[in-house]
């Protein structure tokens, strides 16, 4: 009786001791290092939200995610299959596909200075912060396709993965990992992918010039030193050529506001007058990031600057900027040379920084 | 060793007391709040965003009417000065029926101290110093960060915007723009009411102003002046301004 006594006491120590070990991370030391981002002058303080302060663990954790296929149902796809970084993050298609090779009804955004965005994320604004929106891709039925439970699980037996999240968030044992980790490990990378080294930048730091057409399309695009007004600036400001508001830019012509075949904002306020309209996106990078708008309509820039030439369609809710551009009637030269000042927007040390490649290759 | 703990343990628990309890580590937060609301009116009735209207006899709506407020003051009964020093942004478009236009737009002014008034001195626009600082400078929840609300040929924000669409030729559709914004040190106006009132810290008194959208565009022909950007286009915006002077009474 004695020696089954003495057994189950060891018994219970190794039960209790095994699981422990199955799993356990607690021998890899938790020390996460604090990521300072490297803010160009001429752009805001980014938000970081008091609960996911940015780590290099935790950022190179989310570089691993983000390029990982182990998100995907069948195992083919991960967030970099539609947002390429040679791309500024965007995939080239009008719209884009998912696992299942569905076609979505919109195009792909470039993720440079996402984490600058303010008034909500997607083309409507629908989501309000990057953890929020890195949950979605993974279950939607035109991206990954797949059960966040089933990624949790692959990762939980992954060889590689516990120690990283152990590393990023503390974690003592696999089973600790829930999605909203993943989710905010991604968003950390996300908000290191700052692009404010373009031709325009060094300009602005003296370090460059534009040419002479360059120029006049930089005065057009913001109506500047009294160049007639082309209205750009008013909708894509500086320091992003953005705007964290919705509008409707003339894309379709609708008599009735319920008619447009992406109702966009209208959506979310669910305000009539709200449908139809979108983010006006920041045109950093634009040059690499065709096509264009929400439905990747325009395949290039001379033919987006031609839309906004001829004042756009007519909706009820349309801006009253975009009308206003046919009346100063540009001259061809004059759209070439809006075109070429788009083109100073690009940051090729961006998209070959090295620290957001795909680390798996 | 001990001695030094024993020493320091009661700094070290006032120290983290005083951060809890006296602000005395940030420096204190505007004690007083009093409510501004503006009621904007076209025609005498409530200002309708979207709703046709005859503006110098065409057919027009409003996609837009917003206008900034900074660094304006109370006086207290000892003739002090009790200012705010953040921005507000009253901005007029949501109000896309007549029972939201009749509540109009509410704001509570925070300002330093609480106590008797004698009156309030609005300040429309972005003051001197401030209109110097840039978007970047602010943080994401102040008004002032909002790049959108910046026009860097003028190096001034945007003080007001009026936007609309109008049916030039009388065809039904509403295809004209109208893009009124007004900006630079020049165009900021502050109009004083002499009013007795109290502030408190639950902000339980509200200052209601009437908007009078006739009189903000009183000799502005809107079928003509459409837009004001340019440099040329100053005098026009000048007169928004003092337009805007006149379109605000206190109730
Ligand atoms: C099938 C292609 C596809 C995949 C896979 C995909 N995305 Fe996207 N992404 C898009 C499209 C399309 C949009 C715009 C959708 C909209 O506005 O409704 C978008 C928008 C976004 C945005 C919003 C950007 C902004 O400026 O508002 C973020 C952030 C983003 N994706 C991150 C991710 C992450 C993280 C993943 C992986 C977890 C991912 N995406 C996977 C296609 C994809
Ligand atoms: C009234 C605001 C407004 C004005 C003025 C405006 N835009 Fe846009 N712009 C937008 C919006 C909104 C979108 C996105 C629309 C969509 O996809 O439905 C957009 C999209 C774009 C895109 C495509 C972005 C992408 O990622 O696909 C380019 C390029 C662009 N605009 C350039 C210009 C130029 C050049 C001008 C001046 C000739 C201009 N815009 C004037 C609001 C505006």
């Amino acid at each position: 009786m004695k020696k089954v006594v003495f057994f189950s006491f060891l018994l219970t120590f190794f039960v209790a001791c095994n699981p422990d070990d199955k799993g356990g991370l607690t021998d890899i030391p938790y020390n996460p290092t604090p990521y300072t981002l490297s803010i160009p002058s001429q752009f805001p303080q980014m938000d970081i939200p008091a609960d996911n302060p940015m780590t290099t663990e935790g950022v190179e954790l989310g570089r691993f995610l983000f390029y990982d296929k182990i998100l995907s149902s069948n195992g083919t796809m991960s967030c970099a299959s539609c947002h390429l970084p040679a791309l500024s993050f965007t995939d080239a298609n009008a719209t884009s596909k998912g696992v299942d090779n569905i076609a979505g009804r919109r195009s792909s955004m470039a993720l440079e200075n996402v984490g600058f965005v303010t008034k909500g994320l997607f083309w409507d604004g629908r989501s309000k912060t990057l953890e929020e929106q890195a949950l979605l891709p993974v279950e939607d039925p035109i991206e990954l396709h797949n059960k966040w439970t089933q990624v949790i699980e692959k990762l939980k037996v992954h060889a590689d993965y516990p120690t990283r999240f152990r590393k990023a968030f503390g974690i003592k044992n696999a089973s600790e990992i829930t999605k909203e980790m993943a989710a905010k490990a991604i968003a950390q990378f996300e908000r290191t992918l700052i692009s404010g080294n373009a031709k325009v930048d060094k300009i602005f730091r003296r370090e460059a010039e534009f040419t002479d057409d360059e120029y006049s399309g930089y005065l057009l695009f913001f109506n500047a030193a009294g160049a007639p007004d082309a209205q750009c600036g008013h909708c894509h400001t500086t320091p992003f050529y953005n705007s964290n508001d919705f509008f409707n830019n003339g894309l379709d012509s609708v008599a009735n506001l319920a008619d447009f075949k992406d109702l966009g904002r209208g959506v979310i306020t669910k305000r009539s007058l709200d449908n139809g309209k979108f983010r006006a996106p920041s045109l950093r990078n634009i040059e690499l990031t065709a096509p264009y708008m929400h439905d990747g309509r325009f395949k290039t820039l001379e033919e987006v600057v031609e839309h906004y030439a001829s004042g756009g369609h007519y909706a009820e809710n349309i801006d009253p900027f975009i009308p206003q551009i046919k009346d100063i009637r540009l001259t061809t030269k004059q759209k070439r040379q809006i075109v070429l000042f788009l083109k100073t927007l690009t940051d090729t040390s961006f998209v070959n920084n090295p620290a957001f490649k795909d680390p798996f290759n | 060793m001990k001695k030094l703990l024993l020493f320091l343990s009661p700094l070290l628990f006032l120290s983290s007391k005083c951060k809890q309890d006296c602000g005395c580590v940030t420096p204190p937060e505007p004690q007083g709040v009093v409510n501004l609301n503006f009621k904007p009116t076209l025609d005498n009735k409530p200002f309708v965003i979207n709703q046709v209207y005859v503006m110098n006899g065409k057919k027009m709506k409003f996609t837009r009417l917003s206008f900034i407020v900074t660094e304006s003051c109370a006086k207290a009964t000892n003739n002090a000065n009790s200012c705010g020093t953040n921005a507000y942004m009253f901005d007029f478009s949501t109000l896309d029926d007549s029972t939201k236009a009749a509540q109009g737009i509410t704001q509570a002014f925070k300002q330093q101290t609480e106590g008797s008034m004698t009156g309030f001195q609005l300040s429309l626009g972005v003051a001197k110093n401030l209109n110097a600082s840039l978007p970047k400078d602010f943080a994401s929840s102040n008004p002032l960060s909002d790049a959108g609300l910046y026009w860097a040929d003028w190096k001034s924000y945007i003080f007001a915007k009026i936007e609309g669409l109008m049916d030039k030729d009388g065809n039904g559709t509403y295809e004209s723009g109208i893009t009124l914004h007004t900006g630079s040190d020049e165009a900021f106006r502050q109009i004083w009411f002499p009013t007795t009132f109290t502030v408190d810290t639950k902000g339980s008194t509200t200052l209601n102003f009437g908007f009078n959208v006739n009189n903000l565009l009183k000799d502005i022909d809107l079928t003509t002046v459409n837009s004001s950007h340019q440099t040329g286009d100053k005098p026009t915006m000048l007169k928004i301004m003092d337009n805007m002077k006149d379109a605000i009474s206190l109730k």
